[in-house]
């Protein structure tokens, strides 16, 4: 019994992981219509960024994390600025695959800047396993609970009650009508992808914790995308609840298949992921768009 | 204070739709822009306002001034913050945003004063209905509200040009009548313009200080709104009066009879 | 069309043609014969670099079929490739199958995976779709690394060169000439496709897939038809790199390998069979120049060579981003103009 609350509570606080990068790209997806392929490297970024500030440069670990942030901000801004400024108005598919070519730079950039070989953060938590209802788990992932708890609560309030939110919310619903009332759709997509990023790198700190800071962290976004469709790909609570699904079927998964399956853990998302699509296309939370020709 | 000079208007570099208008918005006025469906109406307010752009459309020739200024190259965001705001057709609220996000949507230009709530109290003082409804989702708002909303919504910028599209689209008369009011107010005690576009030429001349007509991407005729009350061609099309004062079908009147006289 | 000057299209023969003026018909024999004598002054490394050039064009006229024309985006096409390679080398290798037979039923059986994964695009369409095809590369590829007693997991198999009646096809000359062939085929049966009705029918799916479907385009049938054409394609171009390569590993079918192949169309021009070449040709001239450059650099600096694949990837990136915001229509496009501008030149009206 205690296995199963053990492996429940893992598999719930990797989901959390999960459900913080979703929101990065839920972010995107309903500001700016973009289907960001490149989220995952936003997080290994991230998560380069703070080994780099932490480890390299030798600053206190707490200190690093919140320069990491500040930096990934300013990256979404500046990739948002750069690569995306001008293809507002193009075709969605044009731009996804815009995505695609930073996904390829941003790969080769940490291989440039990193090589091949991953490198670790420092141990800034206790390898003593702590107590969740019952359960032994790590701190990391009573942190990533925490870590998307708060998360959560920023955005909700953020989004209710500070007016550049306001407008973000005013420009996902109609970015005509948003221009009208003097709101720059400019300023509101770069924000979106600040804040995306700024989400992905606070998951590529956590990710890189449990396992290590590698070049492969970039497929992460990858594996988010079935928490993404499952939550319906513009509902934020969607991501939520997609991403904590994901986690646990996931943990489930390898616990009780992996043993003879190895590394089915890697391959379960998109298995769920291919069944969903054709079960439920449009997710639980999406909203199923009538079209005209 | 809004002077346009002999603009063209283009969309996807090929549909001229705006062939040289003119006109004027004085200071402290409301000026009413009237024209059948299609003739370019909302096209001149958004080229006022910023807003062709989103549409692949284009001031090609001409200019806009506002206040002495050349506006028609600057940011739509820009024009809002100098004053101009658009009430677009169609009752465009932020659906899924309440009642009071609607409003603090329109008082983003002026984020960076401490005014959201005096504003509020002052919009609410135009439209007491929408006090009640401020916690609402704006999307399930009765039209009426609605209309009253985006009004509401525009005016917490606290514009000095007015551009309002159609208000009376789609609206019982008792609640157009309410509206216009409202419109009127709005000028005397704000010390605003309002360059308002309109389907219902007897309201709209009714509050209004000077009139223009509209066809086909060109400006027909223009006078006092008195006047064009009382010209024969706007009773005939516009107020759907005769010369005899019968009422009289638009299809009825011949084609040519209308291209000539406004053509001259 | 861009045709030349006092040169009119008059029956409906004349404007379905592929080679219309018989300038185009000289042009067209020398490029072959210029091909085929290709092994005759090339070194074997510069020749393997054109043969695998040659069976990537192939699976590039796949995915240009599937995307291109269809507008069915997938971000999986390396699984594809990957499913004919592995086919095609279990079927000589283990069944002892002769190459002849068993690159044609590679081909089929990425033909017959790729419909599998287009049932999704039967309810899904867009981002949808894109996340089916990510998942078909995840998936085909985690078989391929586990089924270790089949594949040879992540140390890879061997692919045995072509024989053809005692004659061992084992040097790289003749190979060339196989690869050649096929491509040529290949090609031509691509052209084909497209522009008959079963080509305008993907067009006008991509498009707009309503409106097909509203026009009486059997939208279910077509799509599928796209997704079987488009994978059969990368079958026997990934089968044809892998006997020419004689050893395959996973690690050439990467998720990174499809976008690449999503990039080549980009670069040359969605939705022209010409853009294949051209995006192909100019992204392994690009890999093949930075390869020399570093090389060159390394004698200075030591260890420039190890930064190829990292560089690459960049440059790679920024290209697509390039053409994306610059040229969207690509390379083709650029020759089209540059054609035109020769053809009247120097009178340029
Ligand atoms: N985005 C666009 N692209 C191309 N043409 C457009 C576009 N918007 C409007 N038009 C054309 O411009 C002309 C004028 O349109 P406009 O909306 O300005 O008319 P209007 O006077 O506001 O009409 P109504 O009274 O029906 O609102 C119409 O013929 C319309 O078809
Ligand atoms: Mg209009």
């Amino acid at each position: 019994m205690s296995v199963i609350l053990e492996h429940l509570v893992i598999g719930i606080a990797v989901g959390a992981v999960y459900s913080i990068v979703a929101l990065g790209f839920v972010l995107i997806y309903k500001a700016t219509g973009v289907f960001n392929l490149a989220q995952g490297s936003l997080l290994c970024l991230g998560a380069y960024i703070c080994y780099f500030l932490s480890i390299t440069v030798g600053l206190p670990f707490y200190v690093s994390i919140i320069l990491t942030l500040v930096v990934a901000f300013a990256i979404g801004l500046l990739i948002e600025f750069v690569f995306l400024r001008r293809m507002i108005g193009q075709s969605h598919l044009a731009i996804l695959m815009i995505t695609i070519g930073l996904y390829l730079m941003l790969r080769g950039v940490v291989l440039i800047a990193w090589g091949v070989y991953s490198k670790s953060l420092p141990s800034y938590l206790s390898a003593e396993p702590i107590n969740i209802l019952g359960a032994n788990v790590l701190p990391i992932f009573a942190l990533s609970l925490v870590a998307a708890a708060i998360l959560f609560a920023v955005f909700i309030l953020f989004f209710r009650y500070t007016s550049i939110g306001v407008a973000m919310r005013a420009t996902q619903d109609n970015q005509q009508v948003a221009q009208s009332v003097g709101i720059s759709v400019k300023r509101v997509f770069g924000m979106s992808w600040a804040i995306a990023s700024l989400t992905a790198a606070v998951g590529g700190i956590i990710v890189g914790t449990i396992l290590s800071v590698g070049y492969s962290l970039d497929d992460f976004g990858f594996k988010v995308l079935p928490a993404v469709i499952l939550g319906g790909l513009e509902s934020v609570p969607g991501a939520l609840i997609g991403g904590i699904i994901l986690g646990v079927v996931e943990h489930f998964g390898a616990a009780y298949l992996g043993s003879w399956l190895i590394g089915i853990e890697d391959v379960i998302p998109y298995v769920i992921l291919l069944v969903l699509l054709l079960i439920v296309p449009y997710g639980i939370f999406g909203l199923k768009r009538i079209e005209r020709i | 204070m809004l002077r346009v000079n002999n603009i063209e208007v283009c969309y996807s570099e090929v549909i001229l739709v705006l062939k040289g208008v003119s006109l004027d918005v004085p200071d402290r006025s409301i000026v009413a822009l009237l024209g059948a469906n299609g003739g370019g109406k909302t096209t001149l307010l958004k080229a006022i306002s910023g807003l062709l752009k989103t549409e692949e459309g284009e001031v090609t020739d001409g200019s806009i001034e506002f206040g002495g200024k050349r506006i028609d190259h600057i940011e739509p965001e820009q024009r809002v913050s100098m004053g101009i705001s658009q009430v677009m057709e169609g009752r465009m609220v932020f659906e899924h945003l309440t009642v009071d996000e609607n409003l603090e949507a329109g008082h983003y230009v002026r984020r960076r004063e401490s005014s959201l709530n005096s504003e509020r109290d002052m919009v609410f003082s135009y439209f007491p209905r929408l006090k009640d409804l401020c916690r609402q989702v704006s999307g399930y708002l009765s039209g009426g509200e609605q209309q009253m909303l985006v009004i509401a919504r525009a005016l917490m910028a606290r514009p000095k040009l007015f551009l309002l599209d159609e208000p009376s689209m789609g609206l019982a008369p008792i609640i157009v009548e309410e509206i216009f009011d409202i419109v009127k107010r709005i000028k005397e005690e704000q010390g605003a313009s309002v360059l308002l576009v309109e389907q219902n030429a007897v309201a709209a001349l009714s509050i209004a200080d000077h009139g223009y007509v509209m066809e086909n991407g060109k400006i027909v005729l223009d006078g006092p709104a008195s006047k064009l009350m009382d010209n024969p061609d706007v009773k005939e099309f516009y107020l759907g009066l005769s010369e005899l004062g019968e009422k009289k079908k638009y299809s009825e009147v011949k084609h040519y009879k209308r291209r000539k006289r406004w053509l001259v | 069309m861009h045709l030349p000057c006092r040169t009119f299209n008059e029956t409906y023969e004349q404007d379905m043609a592929i080679v219309r003026t018989r300038l185009q018909w000289i042009l067209l024999a020398a490029a072959i014969v210029f091909g085929l004598c290709i092994p005759l002054f090339t070194g074997t490394y510069m020749l393997t670099v054109i043969i695998t050039t040659m069976s990537i064009i192939i699976a590039a006229l796949g995915i240009q079929i599937l995307t291109g024309y269809c507008g069915q985006l997938s971000v999986g096409h390396s699984a594809f490739v990957a499913v004919g390679a592995y086919s095609s080398a279990l079927l000589v290798s283990q069944s002892g199958l002769s190459f002849w037979i068993a690159v044609p039923v590679a081909g089929i059986a990425a033909g017959l995976v790729g419909l599998l994964v287009g049932l999704t695009s039967i309810r899904l369409k867009g981002f949808y779709l894109i996340i089916s095809t990510l998942a078909a590369q995840f998936i085909i590829m985690y078989v391929i690394i586990h089924w270790t007693s089949v594949t040879g997991g992540s140390f890879g198999m061997s692919a045995p060169a072509p024989k053809l009646g005692g004659i061992e096809f084992a040097t790289t000359q003749s190979y060339f000439y196989i690869v050649f062939i096929a491509l040529l085929i290949a090609t031509y049966v691509a052209k084909n496709i497209v522009r008959t009705n079963v080509g305008r029918a993907f067009i006008a799916i991509r498009d707009n897939d309503l409106a097909a479907e509203v026009m009486g385009i059997h939208l279910t049938a077509y799509k599928l038809l796209a997704f079987f054409i488009g994978c059969a394609f990368a079958g026997i171009g990934g089968a044809l790199a892998a006997h020419a390569r004689g050893v395959i590993t996973p690690d050439s079918y990467t998720l990174v390998q499809s976008f690449w192949y999503l990039g080549y169309i980009i670069i040359g021009g969605l939705g022209t069979i010409t853009g294949v070449f051209f995006g192909v040709i100019f992204v392994s001239a690009l890999n093949n120049g930075l390869a020399m450059f570093l090389s060159s650099l390394s004698t200075i600096f030591p260890g420039a060579g190890s930064l190829l694949a990292p560089l690459m990837l960049v440059i790679f990136g920024l290209v697509i981003i390039l053409f994306l915001t610059f040229e969207p229509r690509g390379l083709a496009h650029r020759w089209q103009i540059f054609k035109a501008y020769y053809r009247l030149w120097p009178f340029s009206y």
